[in-house]
């Protein structure tokens, strides 16, 4: 029907899974989380 | 009764539409030709809202089942109108387009030299359906041929 | 295909972003910032503005000079106009429009009798203001081209927030919230799954009908109907109506839920569980929390707990309509229990566990802490402990103190010059919020307090990168919600939704009033 706009993920998200996309958002969490870890004195 | 050798038809499986097809139907002679066009509204594209916590495969799933359940009932329609127009030996041509009812069928009035365009009328008050129409004033506004709009089935 | 399009928008936002990020570092907008009141702000401006700008100017540079190849590079480089883009909306409303409005809403006066000006009645802070932003934007100017690919990040902020919101708990709080959450939600997910069914029954809606509103109403909004929608086969229509109510319900609420909550004097905790049990749709309840309470994110952490435990109910909600539907029409496909629990458990959830897990150990802040804060008295230094005079003015009002306890913990103060226990501290709050010693005693009180209580600055810095996480989703997914989707609202589903909906909050408003206490 309509053409596909995007040849992969979906007009939602730009991952082709959500497991991918779930990973990617655990991925920048950590890194994040080691970011603070790092330069943020407890 | 006048007639008409190409009429551009308007509608989409609705009570109102189907008063339309009637009537663009009589106004045809054998051999002549109904180009029926048919928009799937694009407020469909919208429908997933804001979902986040859904897995794509999910969403995948849905979108097709969407697809296809909008696809039937198009494709109903349509075979209807074939049968039809196939006994009174009219040419039938249908056109499926995703877009905004109004904006389509003025983009398709102008694409080939048509005597007239036949809608339905919007359905009165009370009665359930998707909110997505014509804009009647911008049809009157933007169309250079004759309309005819089929008043509601009572 | 190609994704990245020759536009000099990134090129053209990153450039704002540097220019505003260096124009804050340099001084040159105190006086503005002075103005709107987030001079509090400039720190985070600058490290914002700056990486978003460095970021938006060598992606725009990229995109404009060099010749885009199909592949992962093009496609991911062809996200960051978006994102820059969600990212500017967010940024003007947190920095500039909310504080302004703040401004122009107090310069109004109060309205009638309330003793509040206009935006605190409606909550027009700046979660609110930016998803109606978003708002806006998508239905009156478009998204422009190059920004639509970046605009599908929104979900990954979201999810991102999520599991950094995992570093805030201790062990206690997630126990107590848990239990809390799966009780509620259990009990009004079946009761409203139930009340659909019972009138959608009565009013001889198809089973197709009540199965896709029940799964909206019962659990995650638009997500249960968008997982349940294939499920029981429902019809194009009714999937329209009952997304359309759904989104209907889920926006207004966002406006309704705040204020109520701030006129009933509710906490966090019991707001918090209010939204996440009453508020049909789950993006809204992340909204309503941060409108709630725009400062801190205790609110935000309690609703997504409910949130969270929603989602996991989620997969149980389509199981059992699967099998209710499959009983009822012969045509219906059967289905695979565990495929079904595999393709919607959300992973998300694990690492917000994983994340959890790791604040456990002690690594963001003593284990020891509770909402961010730890006791510590060993390295008090001889500035911060009560001095002769702080100790004289004490011991001339000991006698007002009653309450044994509330002596003890103060002849210990004084002893020692500084409180001696978690216990002792909270002992001697107390004190201070009965307003029994005169103000220079509590003074002193309060002084010792602080040289006591600590802020952990890992867990501040994760609350501030999880408000921008929270922020950044939700003005993407305002950008996703649309008039023309909105306006199918009708039919039997508007009918039976507003009811279910209207009893669900009501219901749990009165529960949480009766039974939540707000310490947890």
């Amino acid at each position: 029907m309509a053409e596909p706009k995007y040849d992969r993920g979906s007009a939602l998200s730009i991952f082709k899974s959500d497991r991918a996309e779930d990973f990617v958002a655990l991925l920048i969490a950590l890194v994040l989380v080691a970011v603070v870890v790092m330069f943020i004195p407890k | 009764m006048q007639t008409y050798e190409r009429i551009l038809l308007a509608s989409h499986g609705t009570q109102g539409a189907r008063a339309a097809d009637t009537a663009a139907m009589s106004l045809c002679t054998s051999g002549a030709a109904i180009d029926h066009l048919e928009v799937v509204p694009d407020l469909w594209k919208g429908m997933m809202g804001d979902d986040w916590l859904n897995n794509a495969s999910t969403r995948d799933i849905f979108g097709s089942y969407v697809e296809s359940e909008l696809g039937r009932e198009v494709q109903q329609h349509i075979k209807k109108l074939e049968n039809e127009s196939a006994k009174k030996a009219i040419r039938y041509h249908p056109i499926v387009v995703l877009g905004k009812p109004t904006e389509s069928l003025l983009e398709q009035a102008t694409k080939h030299k048509y005597d007239l365009v036949v809608i339905g009328s919007p359905r009165p008050r009370g009665e359930t359906g998707l909110r997505s129409r014509m804009h009647l004033d911008t049809l009157a506004r933007g169309l250079s041929i004759p309309i005819l709009i089929v008043p509601y089935p009572q | 295909m190609i994704y990245s399009q020759k536009t000099p928008a990134t090129l053209i936002l990153g450039i704002v972003f540097a220019a505003y990020g260096w124009a804050v570092k340099q001084g040159l907008l105190d006086g503005m910032l002075a103005y709107l009141g987030q001079t509090k702000n400039a720190d985070e401006m600058v490290a914002i503005a700056l990486t978003a700008g460095i970021v938006g100017i060598i992606a725009g540079i990229v995109q404009l000079f060099a010749t885009a190849r199909e592949g992962n590079f093009d496609y991911y480089l062809s996200t960051i106009a978006g994102a820059l883009f969600i990212l500017l909306v967010a940024a003007v409303v947190k920095w500039q429009f909310a504080p302004l409005v703040a401004i122009l809403s107090k310069a109004m006066g109060t309205v009638g009798g309330t003793g509040k000006p206009i935006h605190k009645l409606l909550g027009l802070n700046y979660v609110v203001l930016g998803i109606l932003s978003g708002i806006i934007i998508v239905n009156y100017f478009k998204i422009p081209s190059w920004a639509e690919n970046g605009v599908r990040l929104s979900r990954l902020g979201l999810k991102t927030g999520v599991i950094l919101l995992g570093a805030l708990y201790s062990i206690a709080e997630l126990a107590k919230l848990g239990q809390l959450s799966v009780v509620m939600i259990g009990f009004f997910v079946l009761g409203s799954v139930g009340m659909v069914l019972f009138i959608g029954a009565r009013r001889h809606i198809p089973n197709s009908m009540g199965g896709v509103l029940s799964a909206g109403m019962g659990v995650c909004g638009v997500s249960a109907t968008v997982a349940a929608a294939p499920v029981v086969q429902a019809k194009s229509t009714e999937i329209a109506y009952t997304i359309g109510t759904i989104l209907l319900w889920g926006v207004l609420m966002m406006f309704i839920f705040p204020p109520l909550g701030h006129a009933l004097g509710m906490g966090p905790v019991q707001f918090g569980a209010w939204a996440g049990t009453g508020i049909l749709n789950s993006a809204q309840v992340a909204g309503a929390a941060l409108a709630f309470q725009p400062d801190g994110i205790e609110t935000l952490k309690v609703a997504e707990i409910f949130n969270i435990t929603r989602v996991l109910f989620l997969p149980i909600i389509v199981l059992w309509l699967a099998v209710w539907y499959v009983k009822r029409e012969s045509g219906a496909q059967t289905v695979n229990v565990g495929k079904v629990i595999v393709g919607k458990f959300p992973v998300f959830v694990l690492g917000f566990i994983l994340v959890f897990a790791l604040s456990s150990t002690g690594i963001f802040a003593p284990a020891n802490h509770y909402k961010g804060k730890y006791f510590d008295n060993s390295n008090v230094s001889a500035k911060k402990m009560l001095s002769d005079g702080d100790v004289a003015t004490l011991q001339a009002q000991v006698d007002k103190v009653q309450r044994e306890d509330r002596t003890a913990a103060l002849s210990r103060l004084m002893e020692n010059r500084k409180v001696m226990s978690i216990d002792d501290d909270d002992t001697l709050r107390g004190l201070v919020n009965a307003k029994v010693l005169d103000k220079g005693a509590n003074k002193i009180l309060k002084k010792a307090h602080k040289a006591v209580r600590h802020t952990a600055k890992r867990v501040k810095k994760f609350r501030q990168l999880i408000v921008w996480f929270f922020a950044f989703g939700l003005v993407g997914l305002g950008m996703q919600i649309t008039f023309a989707s909105i306006k199918q609202a009708g039919g039997q589903p508007l009918f039976i939704g507003t009811i279910v909906g209207a009893t669900k909050a009501v219901g749990a408003l009165i529960v949480i009033l009766l039974f939540v206490q707000e310490t947890i």
